[in-house]
Formats: structure tokens, C-alpha cells, sequence
């Protein structure tokens, strides 16, 4: 079997890590660690933790890829990120004490036109508010929210994850974000409450 | 960013209220994504290839790499000299009683071989291929030291020799 090439496609690109190619190997780790790493952080909310989850996910990946334990066909993705939400299930299980939360050292969300100027929803309360309003969900919404933003997956994929259909996906997503947004217009409205208007009313 | 762009069909679905909290979400996502250490993805490769690869060749997936063939060599090598010196060894230690105290001269000092037919099956070894015959290094051995590789730590060497090979 030829060598790795730069763009091949991922299930290429699995084939050829499969067999022992460690150019493909990379370029797996290059496509997909990140993503792993962001659904640990957003869960766990540590850095370092995130980090040794998501080193276990590759090696798990390194011990089962060339055994033939993948064989989800195009499924690649989906096979992936089930290992990383079980391993993520598992270890905010066992680290159910919250660990410090990440807000407080957080800078604000950047402008993605790269202007420097900072977005309304940019500063820090509105960064943890959204983290806080993440945590009032329940397990399947917040699942849901995380593979599809911080996985960066399809409603397709996510349904080929977890077996559930994507009219279902979509509809709890939908829900998810209400909830989100109603739990941080509830945090904002708390935070700087409306002054009494004038009037005689108590 | 993330997959789920305006050309995709699946966004059009989200309902236009809730859209600043999905793009909050992508953005939040994004600093997740960049918090990663710069060096995650080299320590992950550092820590798993090997694995993979192990896997793989365990799996017969891949033939042993060249280099790991060359190691292999290389320690056939080093066992194959070891050899010859341990003969080597050998012969000088028989000899030595042999001219100090003639009187305790017996069977294990039987006529021997020189240095320089030592030395010559070191050569003869070292240039002999790789995945040659080990019978006939035995026997190499044999003619030049006669009983001498019927001792027990000579046999103790060719067993550890075929093993390396």
C-alpha cells in the first residue's frame, strides 16, 4: 500500500495508520486532538486533565486501530468521539467534586474579524454565565451541545454516535440552547438587577 | 470553526432567537480548541506510535522496519563475536596450565589451534552472511578448536548465538 499524501481523505488516512503508517498517525492526531481536547475541557474544566483524557483516547485509538477494532466503515468520526464521550462520562464521574472553574483566568472571547474590538457577549460574566448555564443541563443535552460545537460533528454524525435519529438531535439541540439562553438571561438579569421605576410602585 | 456554516443545511434549522447563543457556543468551543498546549499533538504522537506500530507488526499488518532489522543485525553480530572471543577465551585459558604446569596437562589441553586461526574465524565470521548457516560456523568452530566446542560454555554460546538469529 502506497505511502500517506498529504489530503487524503480520513478513511485513507485511517487505512494507511492501520497498518503502521505513523505519517498518517499524525495526521490523524493533527485532525482530531484538538477536538477531543475541547469536549474534555468544556466537561472538566482542566486543563491537565483534559489533556491525560485525551492522551488516553489516542492511545486507545493507537492499541485498537490496527487490531481491526474499527470497523464502522465511514464512521470514523463517530467511533472516535464514543470513546472520548464514554472517557469523558467516566472521568467527570470520578471527579464529581467540581474542579476549579476556568472562567476566572479566562480572557475575553475574541472578535473573530480579528478587529480587537470586544463583543457584546464578550466579557468574561458572559463567558461564565454561558459555562454555568452548560452545567444546569441535563447529561444528553449537554452531550449534545458539546459534540456538535466543541466536536465540531453533524447532526448526521452525532446520530450515527449515539444511534438516535436526527430529527431527535436536532430537537434537543434546539432545546438545549433555550435552556442555555434563558439560564443566562436569568444569571445577567441577577447580576445587574432593573433599578425601580418611579412611581409610587413598591 | 466548526463544520456547521451557512452552506450547511442543518444550520438553517436553528431558529433565528437562538442563534447568538449557538455562535457563542462556537466561539466558546474555539477557545477550548486553542487552549490545548502547542506541543499536545507531538507528545501525543511521542507516546502512541510506538504503540501503533507495535500493534500492526503484532497484527501482521507491517514487516519488521529496516532499522529494526538492522538492529537485529546488529546483535547477531555482537553475538557472533562474542563467540569467537569466548573461544578465543577458552583456548587461551587451556593453554595457560598447559605451559605453567605441564604436570596437570590432561585431555582439555589437547593440541589447539593458534592465535592467528582464532583471530581468522573471528574474520571468518564477521564476513560470513548474516543468515548463513549456523551449522557451518559450528563447524568452523570445531575444526579449528576440536573439542573445544563440545564444552559446555561454548554450547552455552552457540545456543545464545541461535537464539539471536
Amino acid at each position: 500500500m502506497p505511502g500517506f499524501k498529504p489530503g487524503e481523505p480520513i478513511e485513507r488516512v485511517v487505512a494507511l495508520a492501520a497498518s503502521g503508517d505513523e505519517r498518517a498517525w499524525r495526521e490523524i492526531v493533527d485532525r482530531y486532538a484538538r477536538r477531543v481536547f475541547a469536549m474534555a475541557r468544556s466537561r472538566l474544566q482542566n486543563d491537565d486533565l483534559a489533556e491525560d483524557l485525551t492522551q488516553g483516547v489516542f492511545a486507545t485509538l493507537a492499541e485498537k486501530l490496527p487490531g481491526g477494532a474499527y470497523t464502522e466503515g465511514g464512521a470514523f468520526e463517530s467511533w472516535l468521539f464514543r470513546i472520548t464521550m464514554n472517557r469523558v462520562r467516566d472521568q467527570a464521574r470520578r471527579a464529581k467534586a467540581r474542579p476549579t472553574m476556568l472562567d476566572a483566568s479566562e480572557t475575553p472571547l475574541a472578535d473573530p474579524q480579528g478587529s480587537g474590538a470586544r463583543r457584546p457577549d464578550a466579557d468574561p460574566d458572559s463567558l461564565a454565565r454561558l459555562r454555568a448555564a452548560m452545567e444546569g443541563l441535563g447529561d444528553a443535552d449537554r452531550e449534545v451541545i458539546e459534540l456538535r460545537h466543541h466536536g465540531q460533528m453533524s447532526f448526521q454524525q452525532i446520530a450515527e454516535l449515539t444511534g438516535e435519529p436526527v430529527g431527535t438531535l436536532l430537537a434537543r439541540h434546539h432545546r438545549a440552547l433555550r435552556k442555555i439562553r434563558d439560564a443566562m438571561e436569568r444569571a445577567a438579569s441577577l447580576a445587574s438587577p432593573r433599578p425601580h421605576l418611579s412611581g409610587g410602585q413598591p | 470553526m466548526t463544520n456547521h456554516t451557512s452552506h450547511d443545511p442543518e444550520n438553517a434549522r436553528t431558529p433565528a432567537d437562538l442563534a447568538p447563543v449557538e455562535q457563542m457556543l462556537d466561539r466558546l468551543a474555539q477557545r477550548d480548541r486553542d487552549a490545548a498546549a502547542a506541543s499536545m499533538e507531538s507528545r501525543i504522537v511521542l507516546r502512541t506510535g510506538a504503540t501503533l506500530r507495535a500493534t500492526a507488526v503484532s497484527s501482521g499488518l507491517v514487516p519488521l522496519a529496516p532499522r529494526r532489522t538492522a538492529h537485529r543485525v546488529t546483535l547477531a553480530l555482537a553475538a557472533v563475536l562474542a563467540l569467537a572471543l569466548s573461544l578465543g577465551v577458552a583456548l587461551t585459558a587451556l593453554r595457560a596450565p598447559s605451559t605453567t604446569t605441564p604436570m596437570l596437562a590432561d585431555a582439555d589441553t589437547a593440541p589447539l589451534a593458534d592465535e592467528e586461526g582464532q583471530w581468522a574465524l573471528v574474520l571468518a565470521v564477521l564476513e560470513s552472511p548474516l543468515d548463513g548457516d549456523l551449522d557451518d560456523l559450528r563447524a568452523r568452530s570445531d575444526l579449528l578448536n576440536g573439542d573445544v566446542s563440545a564444552r559446555e560454555d561454548a554450547s552455552d554460546w552457540l545456543a545464545m548465538l541461535e537464539g539471536t538469529l
